[in-house]
């Protein structure tokens, strides 16, 4: 499963967990920050399902939440003062991140 | 003590004004002289000469005789002026105090910019379970031991700009980094 295959599920979870003290958000890492490229990017995005914010990449994007990143998709969990709780490698089915999610939320929230 | 007569002349209508200046002047130099004599009283009435006095108040009596006219003068009572009052000092006027309900909403205005920012800074409470919370298989998950939370400045696809702040919208986020190809 590539990056954009999983963005309709990652869409459906953002949608089901709002309001629940948890968030998805995705960070293109080939899009920076002001390019034109953005513009393409978001319409793929749309076009794979995902309807959630997207951040394109800056420096500081670069010295923090991609350090460290060599394959894509890689997915961070942070709590709410930034700080790194966990990284997956890969994609995941929508049960695959269920499970995820939750233990996140159970064990660290 | 033998009185003393002396013989006078007293007119008859003029009297009383004889007698008032007499007893206005005893005040101020006679009453000291009746402490060591004998004090008289003075019976106002008209006496022609020392026999009618003698015939009237016998020998121990002090016949003054009072000549001239005096005329007294009207008592005069001194009415202390009144001092003049001080206008009452004009207090400045005082400001007018917010009514009760514009303190109450100034106080509700400021305990809600300050929940506002409390808010920020505080993720919000989680207004519902998680949806899979009763059906969920718990995985392994390895924790990273970083104390320190990240900053960063950026941007959304959309170009809206985006710092860390946006990690205290929620107790937990999750960052999926992907790429086009």
């Amino acid at each position: 499963m590539s990056c954009l295959q999983e963005m309709g599920t990652l869409s459906d979870l953002a949608y089901e967990y709002k309001g629940t003290g948890f968030s998805i958000v995705g960070l293109s890492a080939d899009v920076p920050s002001g390019s034109s490229t953005a513009a393409a990017a978001k319409e793929m995005m749309t076009s794979s399902g995902g309807k959630f914010t997207n951040l394109t990449y800056t420096d500081s994007v670069v010295q923090t939440m991609l350090a460290g990143v060599n394959v894509v998709p890689t997915t961070k969990f942070y709590d709410s003062n930034g700080r790194l709780l966990t990284v997956v490698h890969g994609a995941k089915s929508k049960e695959g991140w269920i499970n995820i999610i939750e233990t996140v939320m159970n064990e660290k929230a | 003590m033998r009185a003393e007569a002396i013989k006078t002349r007293i007119l008859g209508k003029k009297m009383l004004a004889a007698v008032m200046a007499a007893a206005s002047l005893c005040t101020m130099g006679c009453a000291k002289k009746a402490d060591d004599d004998t004090f008289v009283m003075i019976d106002v009435g008209y006496i022609d000469s020392e026999k009618e006095f003698i015939e009237k108040y016998g020998e121990d009596g002090t016949y003054v005789a009072i000549s001239g006219f005096a005329t007294p003068e009207p008592v005069v009572t001194p009415v202390p002026t009144p001092e003049a009052t001080p206008e009452p000092t004009k207090k400045p006027k005082k400001t007018p105090k917010p009514d009760k309900e514009e303190k109450e909403d100034k106080k509700d205005k400021e305990n809600k910019e300050k929940e506002e920012k409390k808010a920020e800074a505080t993720p919000k409470p989680s207004g519902k379970k998680t949806p899979y919370a009763s059906k969920y298989q718990k995985v392994s998950l390895d924790y990273e031991s970083s104390s320190d939370g990240i900053k960063f400045e950026t941007t959304t696809l959309d170009g809206d700009a985006v710092s860390q702040s946006l990690f205290g919208r929620n107790k937990i986020t999750m960052v999926n980094i992907w790429t086009q190809t």
